[in-house]
């Protein structure tokens, strides 16, 4: 027994031995001869004509503009498209609609002669991060295959703030851009100002931040109060979540200086429900038995499919005001068979169902007649997206990551959202008025597939009440 | 002993050909895939060591490699320390943990330690939302260093750790250590009667399990540049069970297969994530009702000539 | 305070556990078999009910009944198929039962999606109990869940059948050696599991909403009840689950819903450390 161990353990050791010595010559030389670059975006010459300025800087451009200029024929054989990547929960609406939204606009580029002579492509992987189980490995996998093996040469997508913060970290590394058009967290925009040269490649497109969705949020609750004075009594009610407890604080700051009292029994002043709950008795009794009159509902999952259908059943007497992305689906009525009616949402002013400019309205038109629903606000943004890299593009004229960026920073365009630009830590500029900015508004279902824009005041119907209240 | 170093000859040569993996198939998607998978491979590993070996369950692995990520991040972060310190000091500290958690716990009776474990890393993940101020809430940490972001050198960077891990795994099992632990396995209360204080021995099995876990959490935070609090999730604690159970428990080289089996599938293929789950469901299934020893167990006889079917049926142990 | 809401919403969530926890105490307590995917039942008669009303038009009471049908017959299927083959080593219980439960949760995800569904209610409208607005449907699924809980328990007291369940949970080798089919008590057992938990996911989920990884709350519900009541005591589970479901509603209510999930894990923890044979436990682990 004693001689089979001491033999067993000098095989072992010597196994040992040759194969850290293996390792560690093959890890050395690697080191040294490998190139550690990460992919590098391919720039293919282009074979066909072009007429398009190459010092085109991109001023107070529409999207028509750019159709204007850009090549006139595209040979169609032999060229490279150009890969854009979208990176998205693709099972979920959140990432359909981005990437319906971006489809649509790379017909309409590729329609027009595409970008730099080349036609637009979209490839797409799915990240699964609507679902809160999922780690963010698994999104962090997917932007690997879509980098690596799909080859995408721009990134739009993201949804999860944790998943598009570790998607952000690996940008320094992949060095092309990335157009979040789902992710409203401020410390995405802050890691650009605190390390601008390692994620500069970061823009966030839509929704505009979270700060600035409350700033929405408190302005529209500034016009009720005026239009209905006597419903003052407000209940916070959200997923516990980062995004929410960022923003929570900015109400409690706000709300009550404009009139409003905050009846949440909590000691955070907030009620907390874990993202992805099922059961809302308590919360709605909560609600009824703390005298609200309002309740500010925060959700960004689909936690409000059954929260609302709760609070209709139980005929709670405080309508909800406030932000939820599930609702903001078209076949959200359906989805609560019915219970939808008289909740009221903040969406861009992009999805509002009565659009604010041309853009819009054709944007508007056409996602409707090719997919038979309406938009959410990751299909207004993966569209402008689209769109301000097509502009970054031919404006650079080329398809390096590194080299679009100055180019992307210099958007001044407008979309189905307002005026596109961008401030110093990347995020969309915030603006009530859409002349001048990306614009928020609110509606509050009505019908079936219908919501009514009910502020800005300058797009507003009259908000109704439920019956019960 | 000539099947013993027939054995090693195999482990020879399958070590080679992952050395040799980069240089013939140099696929930058590949690559990453098989470093998450050795990643995996050393939690699956450490977890074998422990559950193999003294037979009692822990459902809480991810306990370890959170806090080995979060300890790496942290240190790296505040301390400035790189990864190449980092990473064995969160090991260091994932042995602290181990003590912590395991000493008043790994005395009781029955189911109630592996009950016990499942809630470890919920109290260890609700730790690092209270104090969100050092530990990120659910931002987690990012900004973290890496050694390089190279591919090629982060895969042999991880296969160097894993099969380091396994080495040392399989020395220590084949050990007098191993023996004790496989008794405790066999008839805990024999093994007592001996006189053999059979706490402390499942405590040191459960700290080299952590420690190695915890090396690997500290070698993901350097990979991905970031830490979160899904480190601790129940996903990657059945996962490792999965693992190990398809590849075969108690071989301490089965979980690698098992880990590589389920990375591959998982996120290597790009399948939807129903479907790979449902095949790997499928696989356990089947592997625990056909072959209880997992894929491997038929190769694999313990490391001293006996059978080791005790601790997942069949007949008992032959001396 | 919300004194009268905790005691209404307590009570009727208790009635509910008390059937979904009924069966894991029998299966536990009976045959030995810590089964993980009792839950699976659950969510799976809930999945069923929905699927008959909303797809098959079948009416809400017929639906109801299917899915009792349909769970029981699987909880036949499962012990036949999956356990009985591994019953001598706990280890592999333990680990086929997980694994049906994970494939369970996959394939209904494919088939549903896995958001979750919320199916019609048997009866709408609300009433108010205590001055507490209620919908009528929780008010149903509790009735139903006592009347249930209370034909099981009669069942296991009065009939010869019921004695011989008693039987086998005393002692198994004795009860074989007095003739008592072994294999047949145990299918019977474990489909009463089945129909037991389908049932109470058929009155509950249209509440709730009911999503592929619902087992794994149901099942640690149902543990912690049949852990805290004590094995083998029906009494014990019954008592347990308002305990549990109490316990839920006022962390809930008073703290937040976000430590809800926390509740039925630390019974576990507590029963285990300080008193494991449970309140009226009557077998010793």
């Amino acid at each position: 027994m004693l001689t089979r161990r001491s033999g067993m353990a000098r095989s072992a050791a010597i196994a040992v031995l040759v194969v850290i010595v293996i390792a560690a010559v093959a890890g050395v030389v690697s080191y040294y001869y490998v190139s550690t670059a990460p992919a590098t975006t391919s720039t293919a010459t282009s074979t066909a004509t072009s007429t398009a300025t190459s010092t085109q800087t991109v001023t107070s451009t529409g999207i028509s503009t750019l159709i204007s200029t850009s090549v006139k024929t595209v040979t169609s054989t032999g060229v490279q498209p150009i890969n854009i990547g979208i990176l998205a929960p693709l099972t979920d609406v959140t990432g359909i609609d981005e990437k319906e939204g971006a489809q649509l606009a790379v017909t309409e580029i590729n329609d027009h002669g595409g970008v730099l002579g080349r036609p637009l492509q979209i490839v797409s992987e799915d990240t699964q991060e609507a679902d809160p189980t999922i780690p963010v490995s698994t999104g962090l996998a997917a932007m690997n295959r879509i980098v690596t093996v799909d080859h995408a040469q721009v990134i739009i997508g993201g949804e999860r703030s944790d998943v598009v913060l570790a998607e952000e970290q690996q940008l320094p590394k992949y060095k092309i851009p990335f157009l979040d058009t789902g992710a409203a967290d401020t410390s995405l925009g802050q890691q650009v100002i605190q390390n601008y040269s390692l994620y500069k490649y970061f823009f966030m497109v839509s929704p505009v931040n979270s700060t600035s969705l409350a700033t929405g949020l408190i302005s529209f609750y500034g016009y009720f109060h005026y239009v209905e004075p006597n419903y003052t009594k407000v209940y916070i009610l959200a997923e516990d979540i980062a995004v929410w407890h960022a923003l929570v604080p900015v109400l409690q700051y706000f709300l009550p200086q404009l009139g409003f009292t905050i009846v949440n029994p909590q000691s955070a002043g907030a009620d907390y429900f874990p993202y992805g709950s099922t059961d809302f008795t308590t919360q709605m009794t909560n609600v009824r038995t703390s005298g609200a009159q309002i309740i500010c509902l925060l959700a960004a999952g689909q936690d409000s499919v059954q929260l609302i259908q709760t609070w209709a059943n139980l005929q709670v007497p405080a309508i909800p005001m406030g932000i939820d992305v599930a609702a903001e689906s078209p076949s959200f009525w359906g989805q609560t068979n019915g219970a939808a009616k008289y909740e009221t949402i903040e969406v861009g002013i992009g999805d509002t169902g009565t659009p604010i400019n041309t853009i819009g309205a054709n944007f508007y038109a056409n996602y409707s007649k090719y997919y038979n629903t309406l938009p959410i606000y990751t299909a207004d943004g993966a569209y402008e997206s689209v769109y301000i890299i097509a502009h970054a593009m031919q404006a650079a004229g080329t398809t390096n990551g590194t080299a679009l960026i100055p180019y992307i920073e210099k958007t001044n365009m407008t979309g189905p959202d307002g005026l596109i630009r961008f401030d110093k830590s990347h995020n969309v500029i915030y603006n009530e008025d859409y002349t001048k900015g990306g614009a928020l508004s609110m509606v509050q279902w009505t019908a079936f597939n219908t919501y009514t824009p009910v502020w800005p005041p300058t797009v507003a119907k009259p908000i109704s009440l439920p019956p019960w209240m | 002993m000539a099947r013993l170093s027939r054995l090693l000859v195999i482990g020879v040569v399958i070590g080679l050909t992952l050395v040799l993996f980069p240089v013939v198939y140099s696929n930058d998607f590949a690559l990453t895939i098989m470093t998450f998978a050795n990643t995996l491979a050393i939690v699956a590993v450490s977890w074998d060591f422990f559950t193999g070996l003294t037979g009692r369950f822990n459902f809480g692995q991810a306990l370890f490699f959170g806090v080995g990520s979060y300890a790496a991040g942290f240190m790296n972060l505040n301390l400035k320390y790189g990864p190449m310190l980092t990473i064995p000091l969160a090991g260091a500290v994932a042995i602290v943990i181990g003590v912590a958690f395991g000493y008043p716990t790994l005395r009781l009776k029955g189911p109630y330690f592996a009950l016990a474990t499942l809630i470890f890393p919920l109290i260890a993940g609700d730790l690092t939302f209270s104090l969100s101020s050092v530990f990120g809430g659910e931002h987690g940490l990012y900004g973290l260093a890496t050694i390089s972001d190279s591919y090629v050198v982060q895969y042999y960077g991880s296969l160097l750790l894993m099969l380091a891990t396994v080495i040392v795994l399989l020395y220590l099992a084949s050990s007098r250590l191993g023996l004790a632990l496989e008794s405790i396995r066999d008839d805990e209360k024999a093994a007592s009667a001996t006189g053999m204080n059979v706490t402390n021995y499942k405590l040191v099995a459960y700290i080299i399990s952590a420690f190695f876990t915890g090396m690997a959490g500290a070698y993901q935070a350097q990979l991905f540049k970031f830490v979160g609090p899904d480190t601790f999730s129940s996903n990657i604690s059945f996962e490792v069970i999965a693992m190990t159970i398809v590849g075969g428990i108690a071989t301490i080289v089965g979980p690698v297969l098992g880990a590589y089996l389920l990375v591959i599938v998982l996120d290597g293929l790009g399948v939807s994530s129903d479907i790979s789950v449902l095949t790997y469901g499928v696989l356990l299934m089947v592997i625990v009702l056909a072959f209880p020893g997992g894929l491997l167990g038929r190769l694999k006889t313990n490391l001293r000539g006996m059978r080791i079917r005790r601790l997942v049926g069949g007949k008992p142990a032959a001396t | 305070m919300v004194l009268p809401e905790i005691l209404v919403f307590g009570g009727l969530l208790g009635a509910v556990y008390a059937l979904l926890s009924l069966g894991f105490s029998l299966s536990y307590g009976v045959a030995r078999i810590l089964n993980l995917a009792h839950g699976s039942f659950y969510m799976i008669g809930g999945y069923i009910y929905y699927a008959f009303l909303t797809m098959a038009g079948v009416d809400s009471v017929e639906s109801l009944l299917v899915a009792v049908a349909l769970t029981f017959l699987l909880g036949m299927a499962l012990y036949l198929g999956l356990v009985r083959p591994v019953r001598s080593t706990p280890v592999r219980v333990l680990l086929v039962t997980l694994s049906a439960a994970i494939v369970a949760q996959e394939v209904v995800s494919l088939a549903f999606g896995d958001r979750g569904v919320g199916a019609p209610f048997i009866i709408g409208g609300i009433s108010m109990p205590l001055g507490v607005v209620v919908e009528n449907q929780r008010i149903l699924a509790a009735i139903v869940s006592l009347a249930m809980f209370l034909a099981v328990w009669l069942l296991i007291r009065v009939t010869k059948l019921g004695r011989a369940v008693r039987a086998v949970a005393q002692d198994a080798e004795a009860a074989s050696l007095m003739g008592i089919n072994d294999t047949r008590i145990s299918l019977i057992t474990l489909g009463l599991s089945g129909a037991t938990a389908g049932l109470a996911g058929a009155l509950l989920g249209p509440l709730t909403g009911i999503s592929p990884d619902a087992w794994l709350n149901a099942t640690v519900v149902a543990f912690a009840v049949v852990i805290l009541g004590g094995l083998g005591s029906i009494p014990g589970t019954f008592l347990a689950a308002f305990l549990v479901s109490y316990s839920q509603v006022v962390v809930a209510f008073e703290v937040s819903s976000s430590y809800e999930i926390i509740v039925p894990l630390a019974v576990i923890a507590v029963a285990v450390l300080v008193r494991p044979k449970g309140l009226l436990g009557k077998v010793e682990e």
